[in-house]
Formats: structure tokens, C-alpha cells, sequence
């Protein structure tokens, strides 16, 4: 892993170096009631997600495409998202354990991309040629991003199911209900979801004359939309308990873990059309 | 921020939960369990009866038996998420089990008995199978129930929206099942078609075949690699044996020793220092030449210079290109180039005239000298011979002029210098314009503190390419993977109608595809041995459009349910 870091970029570097800032920042401001200590790992977070936008732009110029193509740069993508997604998540409910949660998330990731690293930047097949790997790829990780956060929040919830005060304002502080926070994340999410599933099935008919495949990618996509949909109508059940959706959300998540890094453990994957260069 | 949750969990609304999600597993096991009946009968058996009238039945039966509960239970939360999550679990199984395997595979995989099994409860062709239809059309329903149960009026039009639109889109994708299909028509340049190999189902196994009411004409076939893009790549190489051991060169121009594996890539950017990493070894490219050649220069000392390895610096150009080429007049086997294919005969040098040109020159020509055409360069008297078809001419040798191969129009060479002495000539690498068409760099490694050396990469695995350091398990070596890769397949394709007329061309590349009278054409196969070969698939689906707009009802539903600015405020959904 030394040696993968020692050869990747110095912007990679820079945004790793200032996301595991922004991680002790929150493991500090975890256990710190100051406003300030609310303040500078928000503060750190955001010049680390504003590092690694500057990341993304510049391997979209180096590689002369969207830097979606390899396992490496989806991973960069997805710590992306999920930053952003925890930034507006933390900026609105002005709680700090959802920073730290994604800063967690956003280290491991950026560790995991490490292992994964491109030696070489890959070029585009025929097949990923095409406007709408942008929106589809967008979509998912957006999606892939509020869901992880909304994981983080159903954590917190079983963790804490009584919520926590707010930090950040002082003077106008509130109880966070993290259930409450889960079922406004996973919306969003499902939203992304619903529109990448779909954006996906468009773009396939296009390239291989077929929306929908049963390839085990599709259906993995499809198995973690129906989840993420069974939330939703989980909810409607009156005795289902906030405990129980949480777990259900979980579920969901562990879902799109398995989607995004298990595909190469189904006997099915031979035949699959969606599969990340490098490993 | 709302919280809508309805935290209730009294003892009597448990009770109540899990009546209702009892008896919701228990309509969906039984719909599981009639139609596993139903299907093994249909596949199992020839006769009528029982492969038609007793699967009807059965499916019947379920339908008058359970259209009670049904109807009781279909809309309820506890079916939505039930029959939900049985389409995971049953989607799940079919990426854990192969699907459509030939029989013998699928029986050498899972074993006879295992098999057998799987076969029973359609777990081979787990998307095809009854049961997982099954809980599609009750799902349905139970979409369709609970969108009508609900009130039509503008809060809740983002709910039927959402609701009604994975019907539509099942509806599409049951018309293109029932009455499209997907194939291929396998072309080479020139061949039209009007028949397709239809694909089976969901699979790629070619099953029928059938005709379009039109035929497809390829016109042309072409498909490009991407541009190249040329790297600094360092390799390890995992030495097995003796760990200093001199590593040999394999036919790729890598280290035979152990296996390679690359650790890096790097830009060519000049003057740049590197470091291997957990090494102290350094490098860094010194320049880089797109289109590498030699520039020569002979100092003015020549005629003082004894004849001891006299040569001559021709730039030959054949039909592949043009290049430097020294040959020695004194060099065994360096003074001819002997290429009767693309150069019309030899050519040869020599500093004094050799005797078997002596005689031809007295009209005495060796009748072996005599076979084949000849072109000799003669150093001291200036001179061009040609012996082409039996006549002997000559003309002056000049610096800088072309001359033709003898029956080769355009293919020639021209002399840049003749020379005396090899150890007086002066070469320079040099680049020949930027095109990339001989790209090598020149690199200086060195350890810390230590003297550099210079070494000379070139790629595409010639022998020699790469350079070993000394000492150490890795190696440097310039390549480009990128152009490797296919950048796109394009098929030039014409529709001819009955009297063989051309309605319509178009150019069809990978997620363009034509479209012509409901039928699309897509560009799907390739044969990287065969340029004239192209793969078109064929589509023809009814329902796409209909799938289409599903999906544009559900993405507008979700929003609308989700952030509609008449939604029911902190609603549930």
C-alpha cells in the first residue's frame, strides 16, 4: 500500500492527507462541545472534498475522458459523493457524528483505492463512448453516496436512539432524530437510484440492443432498488419499528457494497457486461 | 425536520403485524408452490393433458382458491414489501446459480442429484421460471389495487404515477417478449441479408431464425485502435532463482527470469527525476524521440583518410517508408541488401570494383553473378552499375540525388555519404518530425551518489528494448497500452428493398444504431482476423417505447411523491 501511495499522484496525496485531517478533526470534535471544534473538521472536510473535485478534473483532463472507467476512479468518485452528500447532510442538520461517520467512510475508501491503483490510465471501450455514461454514472454514485450517509445515520440511530442535541449552533439547539434524517437521505437516494437503474436500462439498449439483461450487475443494481423500495413500504407498516428500518437500510447498504466489490464472487460474473477495469 | 414516524408498537398492532405478514408468506408460498407444480408438468410431459390442460388448471385453481385472502390482503404494506423483497431473494438466486446452462454443464457443476434439484425448482433459468412471474404479477396487481383504492386527485398524483408506472413498464417488457425478438445477421463486406439469428430469450444461445421484411447490405467495414500513448513503465521482476542472477531477454524483450509485473507508469516528461520506490536507484528521461533516427555527419578529413572500413550512408526508401541504411564495403554480409521482392534485385557496395563486376564490365559476366538484377555502388570510381536483365550500364553516383531501383519506379535510395572509414562517421540521434512512427527514449539511471548511465528505450517489445538494472529486480521500458485498445467498430450499412433498391444508408457504430421501420441495427461482433466481418444485431421491439415512458412516469412519480409541491406534508409514502 506504501508503495501504491508513493507512486500516485500528489493531488491524491494532498486530498488523502486532508481527509485523514478532517477525520481526527471529528474524532476531536466527537468528544470537544466547543462550536469551534464543530467548525474546523467541517472546514477541513470541505477543502478535502474541494481537493479531490481538483482530483477528478484533473484525471478527466489527463485520461481525456470521465474518470469513471476504472475501479481506482470510481472509488475517488464515490468518496466524492458521499462527501458531498455528508457535507449538505451535516450543513443542515448540524450534527458532527455524520462528518465524522462519512470521514471514516471517506478514508477507508480512499485506502481501499489505493490497493486498486491504476498503473496505467485506461482509455475508453467502444460501448462506454457515450453521453450517457456521464448522467447514468452520476446518477448511481450520487445515489451510492446519500445511501452510505443514510447507513451512517441508521447507525447512529441504533446507536443512539434517542438522538442528539445539536452542536453547531449554539443557542438554537435541537434534538436530531437520526431515524427521521435516514427516511430524508434514503429518499434522495432512491431517487438517484431509480434514475441510474433507468438511465442504465436506456443506455443498454442503445449499445447492446438490450435494456435489460439479467446480467448479475443489473440484477444486483435492481436487488438493492427493491430493498431500498421495501424501506419505503416498511414504513407504512405502523408496529414496524424505527429499529427495524434501520437494519432495513443497512441491509440496503451492505446491498450496493456487494454490487460495487462482490460481482467477481458470483459463479454468473463470466458473462457480465459491467465490469471495472483494474483490480 | 418532521419526524413520521408512528412509533407504535403496542402488543395488539404486533399481533396485527405479524397476522398480516403471515398470511401474505403464506399466499406467496403457495403461489410459489402451484406454480412450480404447474411449470414441472408443462416441461415434463408430452401429453396434452398434462403439459397444457393440468398447468392451466393448476394455474386456475390458485386464482379461485386464494382470490379471497388476495383481495383482502394484495394492497396491503405487508404484501408491498413481501412480494418486494421475494423478487430480491428470487433475482439473488439467479446470480448465484448459472442460468441456462446446457443441461451436461449444469449437471457437471451441481452434480446429477443437485441438478436435478435446482432443475426442480427452476433455479437454471430462474428468470424464465413461473414462480418468479408469479410474484411480477402479483405485484402488479397489488400496485394496480392500491393505485385505485387511493383517491385520484393532485396530492396524491406523484403516488399513482410512481405506482402505476412499473406496470406500464411491464407491460412493455412483456409485448417485447411475446412479440419481439433479438438476433444477428453475420455480414462481410458486399453480403446482404434479410435473415436473423434470433437469440434465445434473455441468453445469447442463437435458437431460430427469421426474416426482416428488408435486407441489409454491408458496405463497409472499419474499425481503429486509440492513438498511442507512450509511458516510462517501471517492472519488477520476481526473481525464483538466483537472486543476482543476469536475467535473459525473452521474445518480448523482458527479463525471462521470474515474472514481470509493471509497479509504474509515468508520463514522458523530460528532465523529470524519479525514484524506484524502497530503492536508491534514480532515473529520468533525457529525451524523447517520436520518430527515432540517426543523423550522420562525416568530418572533412577525407582525403587524408586510408580505405580501412569504407562505407556508404543511403536513405532507402521502400514501399514501408524510409530509412538510414551505412553498408560497408569490407563487412561480410553488411555490403548487400539483398531484397529482389520490393527493391527489383541487390544492392550491393563495394570501394574498388570486384572482379566478377570487372568481367561482367569486359562482357564476361559469371553466369551465377548473372542471375538476378543488380545494383552496385563502386566507392572509388563514383559510380552506379545496374545489371538488369543481362545489360550492364552506369551512371555517376552524386550526393543527394535519387535514384530508382532498376524496375522499381519510386523506390530508390539517396547517397548522403561515402566514406572511407566507418571510425570518422558521426552519428547523432535525432528525431524525423513528430509523427510517432519510431518512438524511442533515452533515459539516465543511477543510483544515489553514483555515476549515471544512459540507455535507450524502444517499444513494442523488440528485443532489447527494455534495460536491466543492474543489481536490482526491476527494468525500464518504454510502452503504450492505450493503443492496444479498440477506440470504435463503424459499419457502413445500406437497406435494399425488394428490387434491391437502397432506401437508406447509414453508418452504425457501437450506441448508434439505425432504426428502420420498428426494426434497429446495431453494431455488435466483430473478428479481429476477419476486417471484412460485421456483426449487426437486430432488435425488433414493440413495447421499447412503451418500457420508455414507464420509466419516465416512475422517475417523475418518485419526484413528485417525494418533493411535489402538492405532496401530503411529512406524509408517509
Amino acid at each position: 500500500m506504501l508503495e501504491s501511495l508513493y507512486y500516485t499522484s500528489t493531488l491524491f496525496k494532498v486530498t488523502f492527507f486532508l481527509y485523514a485531517l478532517a477525520l481526527a478533526g471529528y474524532i476531536i470534535g466527537v468528544f470537544r462541545k466547543e462550536k469551534f471544534w464543530g467548525n474546523i473538521p467541517f472546514a477541513l472536510f470541505t477543502i478535502a472534498f474541494l481537493a479531490c473535485t481538483v482530483l477528478i478534473v484533473d484525471r478527466w483532463i489527463e485520461a481525456g475522458r470521465p474518470p469513471f472507467k476504472s475501479f481506482y476512479e470510481s472509488l475517488v468518485f464515490a468518496a466524492w459523493t458521499t462527501s458531498l452528500i455528508s457535507l449538505v447532510v451535516e450543513y443542515r442538520f448540524k450534527v458532527r457524528l455524520i462528518g465524522f461517520m462519512s470521514a471514516i467512510g471517506v478514508v477507508l475508501i480512499f485506502l481501499f483505492a489505493l490497493t486498486k491503483r491504476d498503473v496505467e490510465i485506461i482509455a475508453l471501450p467502444p460501448a462506454l463512448q457515450t453521453w450517457m455514461f456521464i448522467p447514468h454514472v452520476i446518477s448511481y454514485f450520487l445515489a451510492y453516496g446519500a445511501l452510505f450517509v443514510a447507513g451512517f445515520t441508521a447507525i447512529l440511530y441504533l446507536a443512539l436512539p434517542g438522538g442528539v442535541t445539536s452542536h453547531h449552533t449554539l443557542g438554537q439547539q435541537s434534538r436530531i432524530d437520526f431515524s427521521a434524517a435516514t427516511y430524508q437521505i434514503t429518499k434522495f437516494g432512491f431517487l438517484f437510484l431509480t434514475a441510474g437503474l433507468l438511465l442504465g436500462a436506456w443506455w443498454g439498449q442503445n449499445a447492446w440492443s438490450n435494456y435489460w439483461g439479467w446480467d448479475p450487475k443489473e440484477n444486483w443494481a435492481l436487488i438493492t432498488w427493491l430493498i431500498f423500495a421495501a424501506y419505503l413500504h416498511f414504513r407504512n407498516i405502523p408496529s414496524w419499528s424505527e429499529k427495524r428500518l434501520a437494519w432495513v437500510v443497512i441491509i440496503g447498504v451492505a446491498a450496493i457494497v456487494f454490487t460495487y466489490l462482490g460481482m467477481d464472487y458470483l459463479p454468473t460474473a463470466g458473462d457480465s457486461l459491467h465490469v471495472y477495469s483494474g483490480d | 425536520m418532521a419526524n413520521v414516524q408512528n412509533t407504535n408498537s403496542s402488543p395488539k398492532n404486533n399481533d396485527y403485524q405479524t397476522r398480516g405478514f403471515r398470511r401474505v408468506t403464506g399466499l406467496l408460498a403457495a403461489m410459489v408452490a402451484f406454480a412450480l407444480l404447474a411449470q414441472n408438468l408443462h416441461e415434463g410431459f408430452s401429453n396434452v393433458w398434462l403439459n397444457t390442460i393440468a398447468p392451466l388448471s393448476i394455474v386456475l385453481a390458485y386464482s379461485i382458491l386464494f382470490f379471497k385472502p388476495l383481495k383482502r390482503s394484495i394492497d396491503t404494506p405487508y404484501f408491498a414489501t413481501l412480494s418486494l423483497l421475494c423478487i430480491a431473494v428470487g433475482t439473488a438466486v439467479g446470480t448465484f446459480v448459472t442460468q441456462n446452462e446446457l443441461p451436461t454443464v449444469f449437471a457437471q457443476r451441481y452434480g446429477e442429484a443437485g441438478s436435478s434439484i435446482l432443475r426442480f425448482f427452476q433455479w437454471d433459468d430462474v428468470f424464465h421460471s413461473w414462480w418468479f412471474v408469479g410474484f411480477f404479477v402479483l405485484m402488479a396487481g397489488s400496485l394496480l389495487k392500491s393505485s385505485w383504492k387511493k383517491k385520484f386527485n393532485r396530492e396524491n398524483l406523484g403516488f399513482h404515477l410512481a405506482h402505476l408506472s412499473p406496470i406500464i413498464i411491464l407491460l412493455g417488457f412483456w409485448v417485447d417478449y411475446f412479440y419481439g425478438f433479438r438476433g444477428i445477421i453475420q455480414l462481410e463486406t458486399g453480403q446482404s441479408a434479410n435473415v436473423v439469428r434470433v437469440y434465445n430469450g434473455s441468453t445469447n444461445y442463437i435458437g431460430d431464425s427469421t426474416e426482416i421484411p428488408f435486407r441489409i447490405r454491408l458496405d463497409h467495414f472499419e474499425f481503429e485502435k486509440h492513438d498511442p500513448d507512450y509511458r516510462i513503465q517501471v517492472w519488477r521482476t520476481i526473481q525464483e532463482a538466483e537472486p543476482h542472477a543476469q536475467p535473459t531477454a525473452d521474445g518480448h524483450g523482458h527479463p525471462a527470469t521470474g515474472t514481470p509485473e509493471i509497479v509504474a507508469s509515468m508520463p514522458l516528461k523530460e528532465a523529470k527525476i524519479r525514484r524506484i520506490y524502497g530503492t536508491d536507484i534514480y532515473f529520468r528521461l533525457n529525451e524523447f524521440y517520436p520518430n527515432f533516427t540517426f543523423e550522420y555527419t562525416y568530418p572533412e578529413v577525407n582525403d587524408t583518410v586510408e580505405a580501412k572500413d569504407p562505407g556508404v550512408l543511403l536513405n532507402v526508401k521502400t514501399p514501408f517508408g524510409q530509412a538510414d541504411v551505412n553498408l560497408f564495403s569490407n563487412r561480410p554480409g553488411r555490403n548487400t541488401i539483398a531484397d529482389e521482392n520490393h527493391l527489383g534485385g541487390w544492392l550491393e557496395f563495394y570501394w574498388e570494383a570486384p572482379e566478377n563486376l570487372t568481367q561482367a564490365i569486359n562482357g564476361q559476366p559469371d553466369a551465377k553473378w548473372a542471375e538476378v538484377n543488380r545494383t552496385i555502388l563502386v566507392g572509388t570510381e563514383e559510380k552506379i552499375y545496374y545489371w538488369v536483365e543481362g545489360e550492364l550500364s552506369s551512371e555517376p553516383l552524386q550526393a543527394d540525388k535519387f535514384y530508382d531501383f532498376p524496375l522499381r519506379e519510386g523506390i530508390g535510395f539517396t547517397m548522403k555519404h561515402l566514406y572511407p572509414d566507418a571510425a570518422y562517421l558521426l552519428s547523432t540521434p535525432v528525431s524525423d518530425g513528430e509523427e510517432l512512427l519510431n518512438p524511442v527514449a533515452k533515459v539516465e539511471v543511477w543510483r544515489k551518489g553514483g555515476p549515471g548511465e544512459e540507455a535507450y528505450l524502444y517499444p513494442g517489445g523488440r528485443r532489447g528494448g527494455t534495460f536491466q538494472i543492474e543489481g536490482a529486480d526491476y527494468f525500464l521500458a518504454l510502452e503504450s497500452f492505450r493503443d492496444m485498445e479498440t477506440k470504435y467498430y463503424r459499419s457502413e450499412l445500406s437497406v435494399l428493398d425488394e428490387n434491391d433498391e437502397v432506401v437508406m444508408s447509414q453508418s452504425v457504430v457501437v450506441n448508434e444504431p439505425m432504426l428502420h421501420r420498428g426494426y434497429r441495427f446495431y453494431q455488435s461482433d466483430y473478428d479481429p482476423n476477419n476486417p471484412n466481418y460485421s456483426g449487426i444485431g437486430v432488435s425488433h421491439e414493440p413495447g421499447l417505447y412503451v418500457v420508455y415512458f414507464g420509466f419516465t412516469v416512475l422517475v417523475l412519480g418518485c419526484l413528485m411523491m417525494f418533493y411535489g409541491r402538492y405532496r401530503k406534508q411529512g406524509g408517509l409514502v
